[in-house]
């Protein structure tokens, strides 16, 4: 699609669905395109935020109809609960950028308060011991953040191996999103590596767990597939791939009603000027489609 | 009587500790025996060996102020990641920080190499005070704000109070490789908060007073302190707090 007629799809503004807000998870490098009309929306990563000399707003003058924080190490399936000290600074970075909401991932980073911390999320087992640690911590987060009216999102993880369990991944995210009550940060690349690395329906997938969940959020990436391991990597550093679109676009109309924001990652081989405004204005032209009256 | 442990989770909590503990350092046989029928244990080497890189990035990017004196840097960032796994809750510079005592330790390091390292090590130690008192540091940034228009009324307005940054540290240099050409060593530094970068001063006997009188006493007017120090003339001290508002570790309110 041409940026012209990406354009024309972004100015119509007829009598919209359930639009979700729409825009990038924020990094210095797509700062400067914040005021594109496609964008009403902007996901902060704590970490990224979380400068202790800080001064200014992360987000400066800027408004979004949309803010969402996104974490990276509340580590809602190790065993202890986050610690009070990283949740008040997360609810810090919420307020002075008038966050909504806040999400985090489907996993553990650490063993415990005083232990260690693995530098990115594993997979739980998908046992019930796991499903009791994370809705247990689930529902403590969501207590802490509830009081201020901000509302906890969880996102499934891509991962690149899985721990022996006894249910599926998409029936412990059921039944976590059932037994919590919190929002699903569904990331659709991430269902869509996972579903070519262990061989099973994206479409599936999304279908099974969709009902459980109340409110959503989208998460969108392009990865590789890196031919040594056999596997797809969600490395956030390319264009999005047409089967992930293809899935985003499945996603929203079975849960149209009920999506937030949509959310764009990009974490290395950052694109130009023009690949930056020309992916964010496919979600809203998509997003669009989806969304208008039939 | 009801027992108040309950096998499951402490075997899950067993089990989450084995394998974040094992993975953290890079190694994965431990975990072997948790994965799921079929899976790969290359897989999960995958996985750490990600981890462990961006963790060398990280530090790297932390302890950048070391790259010109430490010619093997990421040898050694590498050797310590290998041995020390990253605390829970690990935010900003700490990884930083306990590989700069890491290497105290275990590397036998030159005066000026030393030097490096104490000067990251305050850096770090400036962040962590911030964090640890952000209201004071977003209030006394505020008051620096309007510092350049109320130094015109330190000689005049006798409400006029002085205020000295919260967010500071002191250390030493042992020698001048840091320091301005001509220093004496050792030398007082003083490592402070000014918006959102950390600047750096050095002191001789006479700052260095002032900057303590300021501390011991509190906020305090021109006349106050005066008062309380008959040691000092009214100009001395007039043109230490003019001097020290324009470097960004004293404001004026």
């Amino acid at each position: 699609m041409s940026l012209a007629m990406l354009d024309a799809v972004c100015s119509m503004n007829s009598s919209r669905l359930q639009m979700p807000g729409i825009g990038y998870a924020l990094r210095e490098q797509n700062r400067y395109i914040l005021d594109d009309p496609a964008i009403n929306a902007v996901e902060i990563t704590f970490e990224r935020a979380d400068d202790p000399l800080r001064i200014d707003r992360y987000l400066g003058d800027r408004e979004f109809d949309h803010v969402g924080i996104h974490a990276l190490k509340l580590s809602v399936a190790s065993p202890d609960a986050p610690g009070h000290n990283y949740l008040e600074t997360l609810l810090a970075i919420a307020e002075e950028n008038d966050a909504e909401s806040i999400s985090d991932h489907l996993g553990f980073t650490r063993d415990a308060h005083h232990g260690v911390e693995m530098g990115h999320f594993a997979p739980p087992p998908f046992t019930p011991a796991a499903l009791d640690a994370t809705c247990r911590n689930i529902d403590f987060v969501q207590t802490f953040f509830g009081r201020r009216d901000r509302r906890f999102y969880i996102e499934n993880i891509a991962y690149l191996f899985q721990f022996e369990g006894t249910m599926t991944e998409a029936e412990f995210l059921w039944r976590v999103l059932r037994n919590t009550g919190c929002g699903w940060l569904l990331d659709v690349t991430n269902v869509y590596a996972n579903a070519t690395n262990f061989g099973f329906d994206p479409y599936d997938f999304i279908a099974e767990v969709l009902p459980a969940a109340d409110r959503v959020q989208i998460h969108l990436a392009g990865g590789f597939f890196d031919e040594q391991a056999g596997m797809y990597i969600d490395s956030h550093s390319e264009p999005i791939p047409e089967p992930v679109w293809d899935l985003y676009r499945h996603a929203l109309d079975q849960s149209r009603s009920k999506v937030d924001a949509v959310f764009l990652e990009r974490d290395q081989n950052y694109p130009d000027e023009r690949g930056w405004r020309r992916e964010i204005r496919q979600v809203r032209a998509i997003a669009e489609e989806i969304c208008s009256p039939r | 009587m009801i027992t108040l442990t309950s096998p499951p989770r402490e075997t899950y909590r067993d089990q989450i500790q084995r394998c974040a503990q094992t993975m953290a350092l890079g190694y994965v046989e431990d975990v072997r025996p948790f994965l799921a029928h079929g899976e790969k244990i290359e897989h999960v080497k995958l996985f750490t060996d990600g981890n462990l890189d961006k963790r060398i990035d990280k530090v790297l990017d932390q302890v950048e102020l070391l790259k010109p004196v430490f010619e093997q840097l990421e040898n050694l960032v590498s050797e310590y990641i290998l041995e020390v796994p990253l605390a829970a809750y690990d935010s900003g510079c700490s990884d930083g920080d306990r590989f700069l005592r890491w290497l105290s330790l275990t590397q036998v390091a030159t005066p000026e190499q030393q030097d490096y390292i104490t000067c990251q090590l305050a850096r770090h130690e400036v962040e962590h005070i911030a964090r640890k008192n952000r209201l004071g540091h977003v209030r006394f940034q505020e008051l620096r704000s309007l510092t350049e228009r109320l130094k015109e009324e330190l000689g005049t307005n006798p409400k006029l109070r002085v205020h000295l940054n919260p967010i500071r540290t002191w250390t030493t240099f042992q020698t001048t490789v840091l320091l301005d050409e001509g220093a004496t060593t050792p030398a007082d530094v003083m490592f402070f908060a000014c918006r959102n970068q950390i600047r750096t001063s050095a002191f001789e006997e006479t700052g260095r007073y002032f900057v303590e009188a300021l501390a011991s006493h509190g906020p305090l007017t021109l006349q106050d302190w005066k008062r309380l120090d008959r040691s000092v003339s009214r100009g001395e001290l007039m043109e230490f707090c003019l001097d020290a508002a324009e470097m960004g570790f004293v404001a004026f309110g």
